[in-house]
């Protein structure tokens, strides 16, 4: 992408996109996780390691999720894509289970 | 000292001090970096997790290996830079 | 590579806020947990010595055992056998028994006096190192745990953050600058190569231990989130294993051989057992193998069938499934628990240069908002660059000598008080508020020398506290075997000695319009001085 041709960043919107990525960001990776475990072996009753497992994939994700969070042109698309990921996650976990 | 450990450290350290000397903005040699050199390193590297692989199961060897890459490779601009500067001392 | 600048400038931002807010939880937590790498040999060092007589050989911890049940009928509940007694597990036969407050339990120790009568103790525990590794878990937070681990845990997120966002400010010039340490009249440059280079080629270190540290603060609300979201409101964990039967337990020297035949290379520690629920006993094996990494920082435990002295090995790392075998691994690479003491020695220098990672970058903060002097008139530096200052040199330092004077501690408190926990932690926040305290007084130039002083005399206490112990003079000791942490302590002092005589001819020689020049005053002076000059 080009600097011309899209609105510049800044930083003014920087609560709501951290709140954002703190809230709906948790979310994401929570389902998220879930879609790692329903997609791999052993699905949702893997026993003890995959259920730990599984538990540590939520910070890797959520870290990511919070990292890029500030791409977003401003706090309301933030907060827009990011629930849309989340009906989309959540939508999938759910066919999943 | 365990002689696989002895060699594990040094090559380790070796590659990492070796890449740092290839890199141009390495300040440890006066004549300037060995320029586009980077198999000495490589080969060092590769000797280093070997060794390790002798002493430690297969993962834990490639942390080790790493960390020790990571800690060399951080430390080397600050050595190159005191020698430089102690370079320019004797000089002066 | 090609990044947009307004994204960088956005992530320069986002890097630097959280360095603020931060930076200085984190030089805590680094250099504390560096301390943590050796806390065995700490905790051993800083065991008060026990009274009790010799242990008898491996082959008569039964007679042993046999004696303290007649004796104390409740130890059969929770008992070990120690396979090699050492200061900090001195009895052949330790049992525990529960204390008043919950999930306390107290230990105790037996062994055969020299006319063969039994001799019990309670074991002193020594809490030194546990000090040090609460200043680790909770960032230095004076706060209880519950609300501290949770601040650790955003802490450790943010960090995450501060990672990704560092890299993404360096992409653009990273081919070019790696490596680069470019020391000259540019001093903000400097700081910034030397930040860079400490942060580029540890970032996989970095991601590693603020990732596991996220975990490790928020393991309870994940588990919670999943149970709902993932596995139908409860998380089934498996089945519990049926309990071994037998009539009589193997001697532990035959489970000893045993495990030596079953587990090459694995060290054993002790043997463990406890009567369930249903009154079976059960048996465990602790020990370790330096080759794999310990999920149990020092240690790695499995079950064992007391009756045959089968080992069940699939709790042991190298025996697990794929998924065990990763979560066990996130474990080892944030303890450093593989490889025995040279990659020990490797995650204390990694957590140096940690801590060292964050002091750059509060010194690059207070160098890039530097008022440059122009002409003869001096600058004045805006506040929140003293500030941020004081608190780097007050915060850093202080943290160094508080928890040297509180380590010193460790060999004069057990004759003293009860109290050992609460002692420690006093003395480290007594000398750590009166670090930050002095800092702001005196201004950081003057105080970052002085305090540096106070490093080196009170890290000089450790090895002196054991000197103290070869006379046994005030109730303290000295082990044999446990000299390299005094050694380790003795050659921290010179190295402390040197940066503040650094310090000091900063001060006086270095820019006078810098807030590390003896010419700018201190915080409390300076705001005095200026209401005074509006007076006039």
């Amino acid at each position: 992408m080009n600097d011309a041709a899209r609105t510049k960043l800044d930083s003014r919107h920087w609560f709501g996109k951290t709140s954002a990525g703190v809230l709906l960001g948790y979310t994401l990776s929570l389902a998220l996780s879930g879609v790692i475990a329903g997609l791999t072996r052993g699905g949702f009753e893997g026993g003890s390691g995959k259920i730990q497992f599984i538990m540590w994939m939520v910070a890797p994700l959520w870290a990511g999720v919070l990292g890029f969070v500030f791409l977003f042109r401003d706090s309301r698309s933030a907060w827009l894509w990011l629930a849309l990921a989340n009906v989309a996650a959540f939508g999938l976990l759910w066919a999943l289970k | 000292m365990n002689p696989w450990l002895l060699l594990a450290i040094l090559t380790g350290a070796a590659a990492a001090v070796l890449f740092y000397l290839a890199s141009p903005q390495q300040q440890w040699r006066a004549a300037g970096p060995v320029r586009g050199r980077w198999w000495p390193g490589s080969v060092c590297a590769l000797a280093s997790l070997m060794a390790t692989l002798q002493l430690l199961a297969p993962m834990e060897s490639v942390f080790a290996w790493s960390v020790l890459l990571m800690f060399v490779a951080s430390i080397m601009p600050f050595l190159g830079a005191w020698r430089r500067r102690s370079r320019a001392q004797e000089n002066a | 590579m090609k990044i947009g600048s307004d994204i960088v400038k956005v992530y320069k931002d986002v890097h630097i806020w959280v360095g603020i807010v931060c930076g200085l939880m984190l030089f805590i937590a680094f250099y504390a947990g560096a301390i943590t790498i050796f806390e065995k040999p700490l905790e051993r060092w800083a065991t008060p010595p026990s009274t009790l007589s010799p242990p008898p050989p491996l082959e008569d911890a039964e007679k042993l055992l046999a004696a303290v049940l007649a004796a104390h009928p409740q130890a059969a509940q929770r008992y070990s056998i120690v396979v090699n007694p050492v200061p900090d597990q001195p009895a052949r036969v330790i049992w525990s028994e529960r204390g008043a407050r919950p999930r306390q339990q107290i230990e105790y120790g037996a062994s055969f006096a020299a006319d063969g009568s039994l001799q019990v103790e309670k074991l002193r525990k020594a809490q030194a190192a546990q000090m040090v590794d609460r200043m680790h878990q909770f960032v230095g937070l004076p706060l209880p745990d519950g609300i501290a681990r949770y601040i650790m845990g955003a802490v450790a997120l943010a960090y995450a953050v501060a990672l990704l966002s560092g890299l993404i400010v360096l992409l653009p010039t990273l081919v070019t600058d790696v490596f680069a340490l470019r020391i000259g009249k540019n001093i903000k440059r400097m700081w910034l190569d030397a930040h860079n280079a400490l942060g580029i080629f540890s970032l996989p270190f970095h991601l590693v231990i603020a990732l596991t540290s996220v975990v490790f603060a928020f393991h309870d609300p994940f588990y919670d989130s999943q149970a709902k979201a993932l596995y139908g409101g409860q998380i089934n964990w498996g089945e519990h294993e049926e309990a071994p039967t037998g009539s009589a337990p193997l001697p532990a020297s035959q489970l000893l051989q045993q495990a030596n035949a079953q587990l090459p290379g694995f060290e054993v520690y002790r043997f463990g057992f406890q009567r369930n629920r249903d009154g079976q006993l059960e048996a465990s094996i602790v020990g370790l193998d330096v080759r794999r990494g310990a999920r149990g920082r020092t240690y790695m435990q499995t079950h064992l069938d007391p009756f045959t002295g089968t080992i069940d090995t699939h709790d042991l790392p190298g025996h697990m499934d794929g998924w065990s075998e990763s979560v066990n691994a996130f474990f080892a690479l944030h303890f450093g628990s593989y490889g025995g003491n040279p990659v020990r020695w490797l995650y204390v220098l990694m957590g140096l240069a940690g801590a060292a990672l964050f002091y750059t970058g509060n010194l690059l903060w207070v160098e890039s908002r530097r008022r440059k002097q122009r002409g003869a008139a001096t600058v004045e530096q805006k506040r929140s660059v003293r500030v941020l200052a004081v608190l780097t040199v007050g915060v850093a330092l202080g943290c160094v000598a508080g928890l040297s004077t509180s380590i010193a501690a460790a060999k004069w408190l057990p004759s003293r008080v009860d109290d050992l926990m609460f002692w420690h932690e006093a003395i480290y926040y007594v000398v750590f508020f009166a670090a930050v305290g002095w800092a702001l007084l005196r201004g950081a130039a003057r105080s970052a020398g002085e305090l540096l002083w106070l490093c080196a005399l009170t890290t000089l206490l450790i090895p002196l506290s054991s000197l103290a112990g070869v006379w046994g003079i005030g109730g303290t000791w000295n082990h044999a075997g446990s000299a390299a942490i005094d050694l380790t302590a003795l050659a921290a002092v010179p190295v402390l000695l040197l940066l503040a005589r650094h310090s000091r001819r900063r001060m006086r020689e270095g820019r006078a319009d810098s807030v590390w020049s003896a010419d700018m005053l201190p915080t409390v002076h300076a705001t005095a001085k200026g209401a005074l000059q509006s007076a006039d």
